[in-house]
């Protein structure tokens, strides 16, 4: 590889243009698709756990746990109700979309594959150092890609419990699936709190280091 | 037949509103949806404007309507709520309503008349006589509440 790369240099007689280069060094990081749905994502999630939380507090899971009303949306148990159910269809759609085009293009695969236990130590490790290195954005280290598969995982546990529960007589199976419609309610809130961990390292790393930002609103 | 089915299948929280907003002092009749004035985001997603609280309440309405209609087609007449023994219901039943179980009011029985609104073709009526010498059928089934609380009764 070194050598062919001597050997083509050896052979050019002018360097390569500054604008070329410049395209070469900064590759696309995020394809357009990723981008519009990374967005409309992010605010169908707003929405979801807005009104979530606003249903959640007519009828608490935990005697110690009450979301207060400045964060939720909808302003009551009915209006939550209207916005969750509007909502839903934004994540679920924009959601199908993303998957189907994460695995036709190969994404999923290129980006997420493979996650091995002691590179997500040894890059956990590191991070924690302040020593993870962010100079190539294109690819993830391994504790991200554990976190992407995790969040994605728990986004298809959040969509099938929170079907088990709108229909619990119709979707009678997948309510049994979650171990009734009273579990149900726990695995969509336990879901729930894992999307919200998530976002909450995810929304502080990106701010962190800006440049991911940039890359998801710009794609470089 | 059908629209009884259609109001019971699922969450009408259309419905639920109105009853609701009854109770409701007038203030916080149309205020159910402040707070999306934060929704700077999705402003910008659609280009229309979500701070005016009314838009957002009418395309909330309007998909709530088209969520009646997938309610309606999910709804298969075959798969029907599971029934339960006597032993499975729970005790105590818990017990909701906009007052609590102390300040349930009195009803003399003699003078008592169930009141018959919304889509139904007949709306006399009825006193409880007449609705004692109605056909009685029990079904012991788990009642799953709004607010995400169950309870079989």
């Amino acid at each position: 590889m070194l050598d062919m790369t001597i050997e083509a240099a050896r052979h050019s007689p002018v360097l390569p243009d500054t604008a070329t280069a410049s395209a070469a060094s900064v590759p696309l990081i995020h394809p357009l698709w990723v981008r519009i749905t990374h967005w409309i994502n992010a605010a169908a999630m707003f929405m979801m756990i807005g009104s979530g939380w606003q249903i959640y507090d007519a009828s608490p899971l935990f005697r110690f746990l009450y979301f207060p009303h400045q964060f939720a949306l909808g302003e009551w148990l009915a209006g939550a109700l209207l916005w969750h159910f509007a909502a839903m269809w934004l994540l679920v759609i924009n959601g199908l979309v993303y998957v189907t085009l994460g695995f036709a293009t190969g994404r999923f695969r290129r980006k997420l594959l493979p996650i091995r236990p002691r590179a997500v130590i040894d890059d956990f490790l590191a991070a924690l150092r302040g020593r993870l290195s962010h100079a190539d954005l294109t690819v993830y280290n391994a504790v991200q890609r554990l976190l992407y598969v995790g969040v994605l995982l728990a986004g298809v546990v959040i969509v099938l419990s929170g079907l088990s529960i709108w229909k619990p007589v119709q979707f009678k199976y997948l309510t049994a699936l979650f171990g009734g419609y009273d579990t149900a309610r726990y695995v969509h809130f336990f879901a729930m709190a894992s999307i919200v961990a998530f976002l909450t390292i995810h929304v502080s790393l990106a701010l962190i280091v800006p440049k991911s930002l940039r890359a998801m609103i710009f794609g470089r | 037949m059908p629209r009884l089915r259609k109001a019971i299948s699922g969450v009408d929280t259309k419905i639920l509103i109105k009853d609701a907003a009854k109770l409701l002092p007038q203030s916080s009749r149309r205020m159910f949806l402040r707070g999306a004035g934060s929704l700077g985001a999705l402003a910008m997603l659609t280009g229309c404007d979500i701070v005016d609280g009314q838009t957002a309440e009418n395309a909330l309405r309007v998909i709530s309507r088209f969520n009646d209609r997938v309610q309606a087609l999910l709804f298969s007449e075959t798969t029907l709520a599971p029934e339960y023994p006597e032993s499975a219901i729970t005790r105590p039943f818990p017990f909701n309503a906009y007052y609590s179980e102390d300040e349930a009011p009195d009803i003399d029985g003699d003078t008592y008349q169930l009141e018959i609104g919304g889509l139904a073709d007949n709306k006399k009526p009825w006193t409880l006589p007449e609705l004692n010498q109605l056909p009685e059928v029990s079904q012991i089934t788990r009642h799953v509440c709004v607010e995400g609380w169950s309870a079989i009764g």
